[in-house]
């Protein structure tokens, strides 16, 4: 008996270890990853910027923060930062504002010495409170909850489900009919007559999908430069593909393009879900949606161009060529490609539009900032945007990776076809919401298998669709 | 068949189990102290052999810096001392709440007794997230059966203090017992004592001590097992809590706040001073060495009761 009970444990634990390495991870396939949480998880610290000193601890790290900090306004129908200065009431002046953010200020090079030159020209003191990515709405919530609310709230998106603690912006009793407000990011977060968020025209602080590339990789195979091609116009989406294949075949890679967002940027969809001014409607039935899935399908599994991982160490690296990101990515303090940012190989061009389609600045996310309910101090709110978000207020050139970067950020923001893909995977934790994704969907389908994978993420649209209404009822 | 034959095979077969024991047990622990192995390792690396492929288990180049730089991106005084005087005095006053609640629950019967059961189970089945939110309000404004909101409403303006961002938020519901894993450890120290014989007590009611010098002298000397298992794991359960620590403070951050919130953005930007750049920044090693500095401590402490702490696992039967 006693050497059957240990033959038994053995063979028990025998099982328990094969489980356990079974759980290894595999590479034979790419696997869709979402966002990278690692970026958006920071320490908890309120950094009170009071005048000239600052108890944060990281202002040693800024490079470059020579913006004349005057806030100076370039296109018509723009008030000018002295004009709006002198009409601020002066009793905002000595007041607090607290920013609620899920990074601290210097996730922004320059923005800490821009908030105390906010500070020293209107007499408001900034804290800034940053809350782990992960608990940010439940932290906003709660604090709304208690009554101990912040007053700006960061907003990553005009998804219903993160506006549930934020109040319309008339609260902050403010003209935002100057053309310095950036019109179509205020009418995103329009929602049932009432605006959540704000933005201002042309800021740095927003992230366009673009698409950046391996300038190494580019001389290595003797390839067609894009940047190049860009700016002799001939940067189309066939140049793209065949650039690509030339790649795989030179460097024997399995695919040229990796990054997220391709099921709607690369293909010039705006995605499953959209929103027509009323309510969020599925997208699924439109007919761009078709042969948007079917080019997707046809650069991922049938060309096998793009592979869906979100692969940031294997472009930085060398491995691929190419890289869907957004201009959170392109920052030169920013984590992701340092070896490409620091040996200068990091190039970026906007993404080609697809044949017969026309320019498009397409948006995974839509950074704005909001006021939360129960906020102490709305009226000083516009003040700090108005400064905190000009780019005139910062040494972009510092900002950005490098002249390319930039060049290519702003010819995107400058556009008048901005598309925000509503039916991008939002950040499950943000939205509270599962989104069905179509990348998973569509993960081995070929193009001729794009009808039915549209029918089968049909009814998670709709779902989905219902939930963003039910909760878009409730906004206020 | 012969005896010594008899006795050469069964000898073989003791040699070939004994083999295969040892096989299997190396093999099991390689698989569990592989992460662990790798971590510290890691952590001692040098930039040039992170990125060497023929690196694996034994660098060619030592460099410790890495725990110099994760140290102050850390914050590593502060944090300690914030998850010391926030988490491990609740640990410890949770532990001595529970150990008194699970002798009331166990040896009294008295009316609500019934209530104060389910509660505690509730206190087990109910995950903290989803009462977060009622309980931020309610600690950012503490009242004590609505007394102050009375005086409040007599004095003309709100009287009731906010717990949020002080001790007090982690000390009072340990001090009562609803702290982290509270009902746990309640419900283990119950189970304990209905094990512990009543004569003893009643020796003591009869010498003419009451509940409380009986519980003092006589049973909690005697709940040596469940104490070390509870004390353990309310000292690691604290010392690994984020969420709370994330959700009521933030002026404050405990070393595992510090640890979650870790990044390499964090790393630029605090070390960046020190002439510290994304390019030359050994950021795999940086991070490992966080993560052994945030181990050292509940490993020392795990060493120093390990044997305690197995046989009374083995009698109080938890695990995880």
């Amino acid at each position: 008996m006693k050497k059957l009970l240990k033959t038994l444990a053995i063979l028990l634990s025998i099982a328990m270890l094969f489980s356990v390495v079974g759980c290894g991870k595999t590479e034979s396939k790419p696997t869709n990853v979402e966002d990278d949480d690692d970026y958006f998880t920071e320490t908890i610290e309120s950094i009170e910027v009071l005048g000239d000193s600052s108890t944060g601890t990281n202002s040693n790290s800024n490079t470059g923060s020579s913006g004349n900090g005057s806030g100076s306004n370039t296109g018509s129908g723009e008030k000018k930062w002295k004009d709006i200065l002198a009409s601020m009431p002066s009793d905002l002046s000595n007041t607090t504002i607290e920013i609620f953010n899920w990074n601290p200020a210097n996730e922004y090079t320059g923005a800490p010495k821009v908030i105390q030159e906010f500070t020293k020209q209107t007499g408001i003191k900034v804290k800034w409170t940053t809350e782990n990515f992960d608990n940010y709405l439940n932290k906003l919530a709660s604090r709304v909850a208690a009554g101990n609310s912040p007053d700006l709230v960061r907003l990553r998106n005009p998804m219903p489900t993160s506006l549930t603690s934020i109040q319309p912006i008339d609260a902050m009793k403010f003209d935002f009919s100057d053309g310095a407000w950036d019109k179509w990011v205020m009418d995103s977060y329009t929602f049932n007559g009432k605006t959540f968020g704000v933005s201002l025209s042309g800021t740095h602080i927003s992230s366009p999908i673009m698409l950046s590339y391996n300038k190494s990789l580019i001389r290595k195979y003797d390839l067609s430069d894009p940047y190049q091609l860009w700016k002799s116009n001939k940067w189309t989406y066939d140049a793209m593909i065949n650039l690509c294949q030339e790649y795989k075949k030179e460097a024997g890679s399995d695919y040229a393009i990796t990054g997220s967002s391709a099921e709607i940027a690369l293909v010039g969809i705006a995605g499953t879900v959209k929103y027509d001014g009323k309510k969020f409607v599925s997208a699924m039935n439109d007919a761009d949606m078709l042969t948007g899935l079917q080019n997707y399908c046809d650069l991922s599994n049938n060309k096998k161009i793009y592979a869906p991982t979100y692969d940031t160490e294997g472009f930085d690296a060398n491995k691929v060529l190419m890289f869907i990101c957004s201009g959170i990515h392109i920052r030169r303090m920013n984590s992701y490609f340092q070896n490409l940012k620091s040996s200068n190989s990091l190039g970026v061009v906007p993404l080609p539009p697809v044949s017969g389609t026309k320019n498009t600045t397409m948006f995974g996310e839509l950074e704005a900032y909001g006021l939360a309910k129960g906020a102490k101090n709305p009226k000083a709110a516009p003040y700090f945007l108005r400064f905190f978000l000009d780019s005139a207020n910062y040494d972009t050139t510092a900002f950005f990776a490098n002249a390319q970067a930039k060049e290519v950020y702003e010819s995107l923001m400058s556009s008048n076809n901005k598309v925000w893909s509503a039916g991008e995977a939002d950040h499950e934790k943000f939205t509270k919401i599962t989104d069905p994704g179509i990348g998973k969907a569509i993960q081995n389908a070929t193009s001729e298998q794009a009808k039915s994978v549209i029918d089968q993420i049909k009814p998670l649209v709709d779902n989905r669709v219902k939930n963003l209404n039910d909760i878009l009822a409730k906004l206020k | 068949m012969k005896y010594s034959t008899l006795k050469i095979r069964k000898k073989t077969t003791e040699i070939f189990l004994s083999v295969l024991r040892y096989v299997f047990f190396i093999s099991f622990s390689y698989v569990l102290l592989y992460p662990f192995i790798y971590m510290v390792v890691g952590a001692i690396k040098s930039p040039t052999d992170i990125f060497d492929p023929t690196v694996e288990w034994l660098p060619k180049n030592i460099d410790f810096s890495n725990f110099a730089y994760a140290v102050k991106v850390l914050d590593l005084k502060n944090s300690i001392w914030n998850t010391f005087y926030l988490e491990i005095v609740a640990a410890i006053l949770q532990f001595i709440s529970c150990a008194v609640a699970g002798y009331g629950l166990s040896r009294f019967n008295f009316k609500g007794r019934k209530i104060m059961y389910f509660a505690m189970i509730l206190n087990i089945l109910v995950p903290v997230t989803m009462i977060i939110i009622p309980s931020y309000v309610n600690f950012s404004r503490m009242d004590i059966l609505g007394i102050l909101s009375l005086i409040s409403k007599i004095v003309g303006h709100d009287i009731r203090p906010s717990l949020i961002d002080t001790p007090g938020v982690f000390y009072l519901p340990s001090f009562l017992g609803v702290g982290l894993k509270g009902g746990l450890f309640i419900y283990i120290f119950s189970q304990f004592y209905k094990s512990i014989p009543k004569e003893l007590e009643e020796a003591a009611w009869v010498d003419g001590a009451g509940p409380i010098k009986t519980f003092v002298r006589i049973v909690a000397p005697s709940s040596g097992p469940a104490a070390i298992t509870v004390l353990l794991f309310s000292i690691v359960w604290h010392w690994n809590d984020y969420y709370l620590a994330q959700m009521y403070t933030s002026t404050t951050p405990t070393i595992s706040v510090e640890l979650n919130n870790f990044n390499l953005n964090e790393i630029v930007q605090v070390l960046g001073g020190d002439g510290l750049t994304q390019a030359n920044l050994n950021y795999v090693s940086i991070t490992l060495s966080v993560c052994v500095i945030f181990l050292i401590p509940m490993l020392i402490f795990y060493l120093l009761i390990q044997r305690k702490f197995i046989a009374s696992v083995a009698n109080s039967g938890i695990v995880g």
